[in-house]
């Protein structure tokens, strides 16, 4: 009966150290990825606006928008802060001066930049790009000066 | 004659990660939450914040992207005051910009990303969920997988075994 028992002991005490062996998840390894989504922006080149005179309305300059890597379609907007020249107190030219448009119009159709956000009303999608078209039209009397303008496109998802 | 200052054309790419920013807050605790952003090259990012959000939550003003579209994660810590009403309001809202600065010149452009935060206000007992230990200890046991599960059960039948035989013995 003993030896019978102790046999019995030493077949499970086997039994238990190799469950956990053979029920073990096995060798082969599963990948997976979370690809994210995402939308981004870039714009190039600068807008480079001529030397004008007051009353003088520059020609057409282009900056395009464009959504590099992301894989939203966005709708990008537009903002604008106002022309300052130099010295300690500098001259200004309103922010509304320059104009947008998403074609070449006539600078009288086209929308005024603001310091507010606009639509650029283009959307831009993966690999996709939006021109955006300026002009700046200098009023008379304007100080003599040199100006610089910054604008802003802005995204959101 | 107005002169225009002359600048070197530049190119930018500036992203994020999409969806809102949710951060569930306690009253008089905090939480966080992340706002994913990357870029193609190596920039300093400016962040601001407006809305109401604005007054309980803080973040890094400046941080700096690592180049090939690596994800930098720009935490966001919200904290509620133990005074607060929530009758002023359970859903907290605001807006959060990343501002990438463009070449100095006639024209600067600058690149922005906006982002919707939400922060959510909990009571502090809403906050903490009853859990009920007979419940959890049975879901934390079987959780451990059918080996262990078996091996739990070969152990006690090895115990009794012992037993028995020390039994017999005497």
């Amino acid at each position: 009966m003993k030896y019978k028992l102790e046999t019995l002991t030493v077949a499970l005490v086997s039994l238990l150290a190799i469950i956990p062996t053979v029920l073990a998840p096995s060798a082969s390894v599963q990948g997976s990825v979370t690809v994210e989504s995402t939308c981004d922006i870039a714009a190039s080149p600068n807008v480079q606006f001529e030397p004008l005179v007051p009353s003088q309305t520059s020609t057409d300059h282009t900056t395009t928008v464009s959504e590099p890597t992301g894989n939203i379609v966005l709708t990008p907007t537009i903002l604008g802060s106002a022309w300052i020249g130099t010295g300690e107190t500098p001259p200004t030219m309103p922010v509304g001066q320059t104009h947008w448009a998403n074609s070449d119009l006539a600078y009288a159709s086209m929308t005024p930049l603001d310091t507010s956000v606009a639509s650029i009303n283009d959307a831009i999608g993966p690999e996709d790009n939006a021109t955006v078209h300026f002009k700046l039209q200098v009023p008379n009397g304007q100080t003599a000066d040199i100006y610089t303008q910054t604008i802003t496109f802005e995204i959101t998802c | 004659m107005v002169c225009l200052t002359l600048i070197s054309p530049s190119v930018f790419a500036f992203g994020q990660v999409a969806g809102s920013v949710f951060i569930n807050v306690p009253v008089g605790g905090s939480g966080t939450g992340s706002w994913k952003i990357f870029n193609e090259e190596p920039i300093t990012v400016s962040i601001s914040a407006e809305g109401d959000a604005m007054k309980f939550i803080s973040f890094p003003e400046q941080v700096t992207l690592e180049p090939n579209n690596k994800i930098y994660s720009v935490e966001i810590t919200a904290k509620i005051p133990a005074d607060y009403n929530l009758t002023q309001g359970t859903n907290i809202t605001g807006t959060l910009y990343a501002l990438s600065e463009g070449s100095p010149g006639q024209v600067k452009i600058n690149l922005q990303l906006k982002k919707n935060i939400y922060i959510l206000v909990k009571s502090p007992e809403a906050s903490a969920p009853a859990v009920n230990p007979l419940t959890s200890l049975i879901t934390g046991f079987f959780s451990l997988g059918p080996a262990y599960v078996l091996s739990f059960f070969g152990l006690i039948i090895l115990v009794e075994i012992i037993l028995f035989i020390k039994k017999e013995r005497r």
